[in-house]
């Protein structure tokens, strides 16, 4: 059995929405991107694209880089998964458009093969990084708002159980009942007992959200491309 | 102390370690069950992207039918490895027999492999390469590809959460008791792990 080994340590999520680790954007470059992209965001009720643009990918497959950090930095809202990542990894030469699920059905792969190779792989084969990216982004905005129905995943439900409130109360009275009965030392037993199980509980429940987060349903969706 | 008195202290240790016990196996039921869900439903996440990739090779198989002297070898392996693969279903009660589920990995490896071979022999075919069609349907079939890969290893990380609290001490205890068995992962294979690529470029 194996697991995921992630080499390349995935970035925190940046405040705005492009981070050009490998400095191929000027300044004004990515603030005009930042405009386009929350100007897609208004008018597509909430449809969220991120622009990483890395260095190298140390040898890690574009396709698992680019799901770890579409699902670590949570794109797209809750329940409609409509996010977008786009990874750019320099010197490798390598592009990835990483589509969340709520809008694989607007953008299925075949849309955005088409759009690795005939928008980003010409401009970037050139050194037009910018405006690749900006053509790009146009072009999703405008296959989003031809049909958006964003769809759902069954998120796991959190329901407060009720017989855990009335487990709790049957306890809290059996502690209440010892202390007045003068069975202290068993009363401090039973409440560091209780502390224990509570305890495990808490780290069962975040080990299990670890990877399923607000918004971030991205299953695997998008094309990747050489140039 | 008098009898009474102790009489009644046995009584009430005995109430509080029966209710600690009770607390103990419900809270365990149902992270058990709730994990239990998880992995089902990941597993039929997996299912789903492989039948996507099999619902796809009728579609393909028409395109490169139309392509004039395409070896037939590569495509009649595809055909086959398909048919194979629709035969052998895991349904998700016979996820604890690791055989089984090498079984089912086998099959859909075998499918993937022989559409391997069919796609670098389609590098041969400068007509297949420029038709549209046939680039958006490789386009969905690389993306379906990475899609099978992310849900096996999401199953594989559902699994391994599932599979430590079946196994671990003294959880295990309540697990045999509330017949939760520990279940199988997929074995790496670097093959089926790469999607196929193909170089529209030139």
């Amino acid at each position: 059995m194996t697991f995921v080994v992630c080499a390349l340590t995935v970035p925190n999520k940046p405040a705005t929405r492009v981070l050009d680790l490998a400095h191929i954007l000027s300044i004004s470059q990515q603030q005009q991107l930042i405009d386009k992209i929350n100007s897609v965001y208004t008018k597509t009720q909430g449809s969220e694209i991120e622009i990483l643009t890395i260095n190298s990918l140390e040898g890690q497959p574009i396709d698992e880089f680019a799901i770890q950090t579409a699902r670590k930095w949570q794109l797209g809202q809750q329940g409609k998964n409509n996010g977008i990542l786009i990874v750019v990894s320099k010197s490798d030469k390598q592009s990835r458009i990483e589509i969340g699920y709520g809008l694989e059905g607007v953008i299925p792969d075949g849309f955005v093969g088409r759009l690795q190779r005939n928008v980003l792989a010409p401009n970037f084969e050139s050194g037009n990084y910018y405006q690749g990216l900006s053509l790009t982004i146009d072009q999703l905005a405008q296959q989003i708002s031809k049909d958006f129905t964003p769809q759902t995943k069954a998120q796991p439900q959190n329901n407060v159980q009720w017989y855990w409130v009335i487990i709790g109360a049957g306890i809290g009275i059996i502690i209440i009942l010892l202390f007045v009965t003068g069975h202290g030392d068993i009363a401090i037993n039973l409440l560091y007992l209780l502390l224990n199980i509570l305890i495990n509980r808490g780290n069962n429940k975040s080990n299990k959200n670890d990877d399923i987060g607000g918004g971030g349903g991205f299953g695997g969706g998008g094309s990747s491309n050489k140039w | 102390m008098n009898k009474k008195g102790f009489i009644s202290t046995k009584a009430i240790i005995t109430l509080v370690v029966i209710a600690l016990i009770m607390i103990y196996a419900v809270s365990t039921y149902n992270s058990l069950a709730t994990q239990n869900q998880g992995v089902m439903s990941s597993w039929a996440q997996v299912q789903n992207q492989y039948q996507r990739r099999m619902d796809l090779i009728p579609n393909l198989v028409n395109i490169v039918k139309g392509e004039a002297n395409f070896e037939k070898s590569t495509l009649t392996d595809v055909i086959n490895a398909r048919a194979k693969a629709t035969q052998v279903t895991l349904s998700p009660e016979l996820l604890n027999d690791q055989a089984k589920l090498q079984q089912f990995q086998q099959t859909q490896n075998q499918l993937g492999s022989s559409l391997s071979r069919l796609m670098v022999t389609v590098e041969k075919y400068p007509d297949l390469k420029t038709n549209q069609q046939f680039a958006q349907l490789m386009d969905e079939l690389a993306g379906t590809e990475n899609r099978i890969a992310v849900s096996r290893r999401d199953f594989n990380n559902t699994v391994q959460q599932y599979n430590s609290n079946v196994v671990i001490f003294p959880r295990n205890i309540l697990a045999n008791t509330f017949g939760f068995k520990a279940k199988a992962y997929f074995q790496a294979d670097e093959s089926s792990n790469k999607a196929p690529a193909i170089n529209f470029s030139n």
